[in-house]
């Protein structure tokens, strides 16, 4: 329960930091807009030539555009920043105000960081989804809502798992933002179904940099693609890497020694 | 002009040759998009029984890594620097030297190329095999080849460095550049060879210049031009180039009489 508290309260702080800056939603809309546009674009000349690309449709890549646009919200909205604000932490030593902090230091340099005009994203994202949805035009029944739900959250838990490894690694390196930009140019590639890749970058983009688990799982619970192999696959993955990042945060911890101060 | 050129390479060759694991990562992310392209395009021929138009599975992966190639070869300086450079002050200094700050953009440039030629090429070859391709370009074509990446540079410099001077007048440069860059995507031959798009786009993208920066030079080396189409093409290029030429040094003109130092 104090974590709820919590998770409410750097929210708020969040909100009310950025709510300095109101130029920036406007900002941030019209960089949403022009990514769409490219999205989109895309769509409609690939369709213009096929009517469908490795089995799925165009309404159904529809639907996976708009999940690439939530979930990459969703990072762009708190893992990103909150990962990139405690690297920037452990290099210039300002991580000890968090360490003193009573509570949990992976929960609070977790949500440290929030840009909150990014849910901007988000809601393009859902309505992309949505028009996607009933362009398909089956209905979708509860099991593929509650399939989309579940693998929604384990492909959550797989990406911040993720980061919080990566960024972890700034206690014994101190400056790899390099690695994150890696991470920021392969997303691009959930925007497509991982299927349509060949084997090696199938895997990399399921197991190195796991955007297959964010972004085409999801999208294939809500087409009915989803196997409960896969399901149970990703609930599984989500599990060990939640589990392993957390144990390299806690060797990584004993690693810091603070910079300066 | 000689020895000033070779000052600021040595310069700069030397800051660069700190970054060069900074550099291969940021190669390795540039590739991504053009990778995703490609790989559409290749389902689709394959899902159209081979082909797209007169593009096979296998052009699309050379017409790709020529993409790679071309658009490295020719990355020109964003303008970023440039604002930072006004709002800094930092353009104070520069225009105290004897010596147009030009030349020490297209110098800088110049260099990081050179220096990202190798692992390009590695990583070009090391694709090409990934995906087994071939390519056999007539002889004149691989010969001009290089002319038509020096020229397509040459074009992009000239176009982003007059884009930069913008900042003289505003310090929101974002929304320009953003546009720029997807006006870019969509008419250059990014997005798909340019046969492929829809008839509209299409005629938009024959009276822009975007497509002479990267079209035109992998359509060249992909063998796909008679000798006619390429004097046409490298004829266009030099048009376009001695526009922007004198574009850039008009805005240039202008903008720096409205220019006010801040800070020092």
């Amino acid at each position: 329960m104090t974590y709820v508290r919590l998770v409410g309260l750097y929210f708020k702080i969040g909100i009310l930091n950025e709510l300095q800056y109101r130029v920036n939603f406007f900002v941030q809309i019209f960089q949403s807009i022009l990514s769409l546009i490219v999205a989109l674009g895309g769509l409609a000349v690939v369709f213009d030539h096929t009517t469908n690309l490795n089995g799925w449709t165009s309404p159904e890549l529809l639907a996976v555009v708009g999940v690439y646009f939530m979930i990459g919200g969703l990072i762009n909205l708190v893992i990103q920043p909150s990962m990139q604000r405690f690297m920037e932490d452990v290099r210039q030593g300002t991580l000890d105000f968090t360490l003193v902090k009573p509570q949990d230091a992976q929960l609070l340099v977790s949500i440290r960081q929030i840009q909150i005009w990014k849910l901007v994203d988000v809601l393009i994202g859902i309505v992309v989804l949505g028009i996607g949805l009933t362009q398909v035009g089956k209905t979708v029944g509860i099991e593929q809502a509650l399939g989309f739900g579940i693998a929604l959250i384990a492909g959550g838990a797989i990406v911040y798992s993720f980061w919080l490894i990566l960024a972890t690694c700034a206690f014994w390196f101190v400056r790899i933002d390099n690695i994150l930009v890696i991470f920021e140019s392969m997303y691009e590639a959930g925007r497509w179904p991982v299927g349509i890749y060949p084997g090696w970058l199938q895997f990399t983009l399921t197991f190195l940099v796991p955007i297959a688990f964010a972004v085409t799982v999801p999208a294939e619970a809500l087409t009915g693609r989803l196997t409960p192999q896969t399901l149970i696959g990703a609930l599984a993955l989500a599990a060990v890497m939640l589990t392993v990042s957390r144990i390299f945060w806690r060797i990584g911890m004993r690693h810091y020694s603070g910079a300066s101060a | 002009m000689l020895q000033i050129y070779s000052a600021f390479f040595k310069m700069e060759t030397s800051i660069k040759a700190h970054y060069r694991a900074h550099m291969a990562i940021w190669l390795l992310g540039l590739m991504v998009e053009p990778v995703v392209y490609m790989v559409v395009w290749i389902n689709v021929a394959e899902a159209r029984g081979g082909m797209v138009e007169s593009y096979t599975a296998s052009d699309f992966v050379v017409y790709y890594l020529a993409f790679i190639f071309v658009r490295q070869m020719g990355a020109a300086p964003s303008p970023w620097r440039f604002e930072r450079r006004i709002q800094t002050g930092e353009m104070s200094i520069l225009l105290l030297r004897p010596l147009h700050p030009v030349h020490g953009d297209i110098a800088e440039t110049t260099s990081q190329k050179l220096m990202s030629l190798p692992i390009l090429l590695i990583m070009a070859l090391a694709l090409g095999l990934a995906f087994r391709v071939t390519l056999n370009p007539p002889w004149w074509a691989v010969v001009t080849f290089p002319l038509a990446v020096v020229l397509a540079a040459a074009l992009r410099f000239s176009m982003q460095w007059t884009l930069a001077t913008a900042a003289f007048w505003t310090t929101r440069l974002d929304a320009v550049w953003q546009i720029y860059i997807i006006l870019q995507t969509f008419l250059s031959g990014a997005l798909a060879p340019l046969p492929l798009l829809p008839p509209a786009i299409r005629s938009i993208a024959e009276i822009l210049p975007f497509r002479w920066v990267f079209y035109f030079p992998i359509e060249l080396i992909l063998g796909r031009l008679s000798p006619q189409e390429a004097v046409r093409g490298f004829a266009t290029q030099g048009v376009w180039l001695l526009i922007r030429i004198a574009l850039m040094r008009f805005v240039w003109r202008i903008g720096i009489k409205r220019y006010s130092a801040v800070g020092g």
